[in-house]
């Protein structure tokens, strides 16, 4: 899964600590969610598109087949 | 009107911690009063009791805290380095019923009781060591 995470905090020059506290994650978890190496769970997802006030499609974007 | 002050909480490392110690000094002290079978003895086994009352307590406070990510690293740890663990102290068995001559270099207790406690503290020994490193693996893949 590819997401739009890191370009949508750099916007608004919010560094990876600052996200996680708005989401009430760890920071760790932030960091593996903008290098792709972990999928968030749906609830998480829909956390992440309401703080950003985007849709979830518009962040998060399946791999090419 | 002043604002409320955010409370503080404590991190799930810290609960984790806590809960480790005094589990620790429960069980130290459970281990130095064990043999006493006296009013020491009780007071000793009550108070290990309730200290392994209380991590449990801490630990689940630990784990409400923890995020998905978290959760995620410690369920796949569990699951991946636990079963490695066991399965290496499986082969250990193995290799023990193959040579039932190999001298038992340390046990927890002498008679039969003695050593059927030391091969499960072995077990969950393995499956303690399996589980940090599979923990570890987890995080750092995902860095």
């Amino acid at each position: 899964m590819n997401n739009r995470l890191r370009v949508l905090r750099a916007e608004r020059a919010w560094s990876q600590a600052d996200l996680a506290a708005r989401l009430e994650v760890s920071r760790q978890t932030v960091n593996a969610i903008e290098t792709g190496k972990y999928d968030p769970s749906l609830p998480l997802a829909f956390k992440i598109a309401k703080l950003f006030g985007m849709p979830i499609e518009t962040i998060f974007q399946a791999d090419q087949a | 009107m002043d604002e409320p002050k955010p409370r503080r909480r404590l991190s799930p490392a810290a609960l984790l911690g806590l809960a480790v110690g005094v589990a620790a000094l429960g069980g130290a002290l459970g281990a130095v009063t064990g043999d006493d079978d006296g009013a020491l003895g009780g007071a000793g086994r009550l108070i290990a009791l309730a200290a392994a009352v209380g991590a449990i307590w801490l630990t689940l406070l630990h784990w409400r805290r923890l995020d998905e990510a978290a959760r995620e690293a410690h369920k796949a740890a569990w699951y991946w380095g636990g079963s490695a663990g066991l399965a290496l102290a499986g082969l250990v068995t193995g290799l023990f019923l193959a040579r039932p001559d190999m001298p038992m270099p340390w046990r927890l207790a002498e008679g039969d009781a003695g050593l059927v406690a030391t091969g499960l503290l072995l077990c969950a020994l393995a499956q303690m060591v399996g589980y940090l490193v599979a923990w570890a693996w987890w995080w750092l893949a995902r860095r």
